[in-house]
């Protein structure tokens, strides 16, 4: 029995923001950064923001002036039916493909660095069950979990900061364009796509106290997590030096093992482990709600909590087809972030497009 | 569960009607009459005592029991030697004529005077007061502060808190509970500062009961607490009157019981359980630090055992290198693998617990030291259990008994199993899962309706994790929703100034 109803505020999205997006500054997304922009690592992100941010705006513009519940009734609304679910679909299977990606990954990682012996597989589900067990209690729960979590991840965040700090060597990030402006600028172009949560977040339009704390939460919360993954971008840069960072797969987990903590604590990485467990268990939850949410709106699937299971294991499936992590990470990875990159930049456009366009025919 | 019902031998059971709530039986003008009904419905007990006055023309019928014979000479024979034997002339007397309230009166400790000829009835409040002397609660003591306790008397227990709250909008709501018990009990707020809305749910909460008998605060929780199926505790109990006031004041509702010294209070908070009245008297810096070390012993009560399982049975790259060797030293010779050694050692720990606490206190400590130090020592020279086991049981039952509510204590004890079992299955996955488990339990739980763990508010952090100095804390929690969210008639925000 609820007596009074908690709408979420800009907190909680902050903090939801914080664990999908902020997270991506310790796992392999900074390799897929370094290959190319090699010691300028950190501003790939700051270009890929800056690429993102007009759409994302454009997106954030329409959804306030056409006061609609959410994107997938946005996309309705103003590219009609047919078409409307059309890019839903692009938009859909971009965000599924990222997400399958990034799960396999991550799984990866654990298997890798902590139960080299167990299969993957089974790690692979019992990540999958855990994240369906938090997601299934609802968008609510979630945002107060993230929330009440989001203290922890802090605590771990300053104190990997702190640790690795005691390596770095500032020089390092000279020269600052690394691999040089052009090829930065089209690492941070084609990879814009490591921020297609942002576009997706915006399902959750109207689930929150009013809108205002929406657009409060969001602009707040990019802000804060791409701070973060600049900065840790940087530390990675000064920690390893260029000719390294590329060649390292898991930059967060080395960079603690390299650094023993006073005489005694040689080992600290593992320490660091139960934050980033913890993080990235609510960072797919998150994806995994709101991929089902925007199925769910498209095809007006109302109780869309009942996808999340199928979902969720046909993205594990799939995500098991590549051989073997390298696969995953440097050809489906990257290649998917190149081919969605362009669907999400331009779907904002397309939508201001339409709205204009049916404005001067109301004239 | 429509398969637990049974649907076609349904016992069929007489409907027990409350005695506030006996259809009334007019009494006639015939003693013998009245005094059979009485018999009859008294079940003819043999503490109905029926006192023939000279002539036999009149009776004084009460509860043997429950009567003070020293009232009754001084209430009721000294006046009537006074008036002549005109009971009508007596003050401090109620008159009915109906019998059945008549029988409800002598349950409730009144002696009934009857007359030959008359069917009025007068009852005179004789009742015996049984009540215990206020001494400070035995597993609540405090070292500073006042050292007084509720007991098992009601109307002693509401004298404590209008004592400390002297102001008219201090509300008691009486009501009864249990149809053959009727148990009294007391619904107790600040109006203006508790919620309205709920204040409204306990009522109807409270209204919703159905039993026969409800004998204990612990029961009665059960019946309107929001997730009967939770680990955590949901009402904050206390037996200290200082506390119950401090939580009114903060916009709580508390709920005394006739008969039993224990006071609920709700809504609450997590954090609420790891609140003692000894923070709010000592210096704001040092009660800050003992919060801290509060919180710091929650998480090492339900993550060390699990946490050390987890580190010797998968990540044993963690443990510093200088210590590698007294570690390996420690478990190489044990046979059974550390999940067994856990639930060995907690199972030891709790039975040492159980048996102290229902020995008398002197034998009880004695057998507390007997046996931690004999079976300590004697499990580990004998190989079942490692001595680095025996030192993280030891000290994760210490920190459970840090928390100042002894409900949270033994939740906190039981939610160390499953975290055991999850750690030695799946290493700090496991334990990250087991707490994310418990995390979006409790962000999902509520209190009468408002929020148990979630939002933290960052000003609310004032008087939870930490204790700042007094003037700084201007607000009610959030959580509660006050209709009054000052704590004093300026409206000035938290800025410090005194």
């Amino acid at each position: 029995m609820e007596l009074l109803k908690k709408p979420m505020r800009a907190r909680e999205l902050i903090a939801m923001i914080f664990m999908l997006i902020g997270i991506k500054g310790g796992d392999t997304t900074p390799s897929l950064f370094a290959d190319e922009a090699q010691n300028a690592l950190w501003i790939a992100p700051i270009v890929s923001f800056v690429v993102i941010l007009p759409p994302f705006i454009t997106l954030m513009y329409l959804l306030k002036k056409y006061q609609t519940r959410n994107l997938a009734e946005l996309l309705h609304h103003l590219l009609g039916t047919k078409l409307g679910t059309i890019i839903g679909i692009f938009l859909f299977v971009g965000a599924f493909i990222s997400m399958a990606a990034d799960m396999r990954n991550i799984v990866e990682e654990i298997n890798y660095l902590y139960f080299p012996n167990s299969p993957t597989i089974i790690i692979y589900l019992i990540f999958i069950v855990i994240c369906l067990f938090v997601a299934n209690k609802g968008l609510e729960s979630i945002g107060s979990l993230a929330w009440a979590v989001l203290p922890v991840i802090v605590l771990t965040i300053i104190s990997v900061m702190f640790v690795d700090f005691q390596a770095t060597v500032w020089q390092r990030i000279f020269p600052i364009l690394g691999g040089g402006a052009s090829i930065v600028i089209r690492d941070g172009f084609s990879l814009s796509s490591v921020f297609l949560e942002f576009f997706l977040l915006t399902i959750a339009y109207q689930a929150f106290h009013d809108t205002k704390q929406f657009r409060i939460g969001m602009y707040t919360g990019s802000i804060l997590s791409v701070l973060l993954i600049v900065l840790f971008y940087m530390i990675y840069t000064m920690v390893f030096d260029y000719n390294t960072v590329d060649n390292i797969a898991y930059l967060y987990q080395e960079s603690t093992e390299i650094v023993p903590l006073g005489h005694f604590f040689t080992n600290i990485s593992t320490f660091f482990m139960v934050g980033w467990l913890l993080s990235n268990f609510l960072r797919f939850t998150i994806f995994l709600y709101i991929i089902c949410w925007l199925y769910g709106a498209l095809f007006q699937i109302k109780r869309f909590e009942g996808l999340l299971m199928p979902i969720s294991f046909l993205a594990m499936i799939l995500s098991m087809i590549p051989p073997n992590f390298i696969t995953n990470e440097m050809i489906v990875r990257k290649t998917s972030f190149h081919w969605i990159s362009p669907i999400y930049l331009c779907f904002p456009f397309l939508l201001l497009a339409a709205s204009l366009w049916r404005e001067r025919r109301k004239l | 569960m429509g398969f637990f019902k049974q649907k076609k031998h349904q016992p069929v059971q007489e409907k027990v009607i409350r005695e506030d709530k006996m259809p009334p039986h007019r009494s006639t003008a015939s003693l013998e009459k009245n005094i059979q009904y009485l018999q009859q419905e008294l079940r003819n007990s043999t503490d109905l005592k029926i006192r023939l006055l000279p002539g036999n023309k009149q009776a004084l019928v009460y509860l043997d029991d429950i009567t003070d014979p020293d009232k009754i000479q001084r209430y009721i024979f000294e006046p009537l030697l006074k008036t002549e034997g005109d009971i009508t002339k007596i003050k401090d007397r109620e008159e009915s004529k109906d019998l059945n309230e008549a029988v409800s009166s002598l349950l409730e400790g009144k002696a009934l005077y009857l007359i030959e000829g008359q069917s009025t009835c007068y009852f005179f409040n004789v009742q015996q007061n049984v009540t215990r002397a206020i001494t400070e609660p035995m597993n609540e003591k405090v070292i500073k502060g006042s050292h007084d306790g509720f007991n098992e008397d009601i109307k002693q227990n509401i004298n404590l808190i209008r004592r400390r709250i002297q102001h008219r909008s201090l509300t008691i709501k009486k009501q009864t509970v249990g149809d053959y018990t009727e148990s009294e009990i007391a619904l107790i707020y600040v109006e203006g500062v508790v919620n309205p809305d709920v204040v409204k749910e306990l009522e109807t909460r409270v209204k919703n009961i159905s039993n026969d008998a409800l004998l204990s605060a612990g029961a009665f929780s059960e019946y309107i607490e929001d997730r009967t199926y939770s680990i955590f505790p949901q009402f904050l109990s206390t037996e200290r009157p200082d506390k119950t006031v401090a939580q009114l004041m903060e916009g709580r509702i508390a709920i005394l019981f006739a008969n039993n010294p224990t006071c609920l209070i709700a809504p609450v908070t997590f954090f609420a359980f790891y609140q003692s009245p000894d923070d709010y008297n000592t210096r704001w810096l040092v009660a800050t630090y003992i919060r801290l070390i509060r919180l710091f012993s929650f998480i090492l009560a339900i993550t060390l055992p699990s946490f050390y399982i987890a580190v010797v049975g998968f990540h044993f790259e963690v443990i510093p290198e200088d210590l590698i060797s007294p570690v390996l030293g420690a478990i190489r010779d044990i046979a059974y693998p550390p999940i067994i050694e856990a639930v060995m050692m907690v199972v030891v720990i709790e039975l040492i617990r159980e048996s102290g606490i229902r020995l008398p206190s002197p034998i009880g400590s004695t057998i507390g030291i007997v046996g931690g130090l004999v079976i300590g020592d004697a499990i580990v020279t004998a190989g079942l259990v490692s001595n680095l086991m025996v030192i993280v049981i030891a000290l994760t039952s210490l920190a459970s008994f840090v928390v100042p509510s002894n409900e949270m204590s033994d939740s906190l004890r039981l939610l160390t199993f499953p975290l055991i079992i999850l750690s030695s299955i799946l290493g700090f996955i496991g334990i990250a899962f087991g707490l994310l488990m418990v995390l979006i339990h409790l962000c999902r739980m509520e209190s009468l309706g408002l929020s148990y763990f979630t939002p933290i508010q960052f000003r609310d952090l004032k008087d939870t994790v930490i204790r700042v100095p007094q003037f700084l804390m201007k607000r009610r929690p959030e959580q509660l929703q006050s209709p009054r969210p000052y704590k004093s008639n300026e409206l000035s925000d938290d800025d410090g100034k005194k």
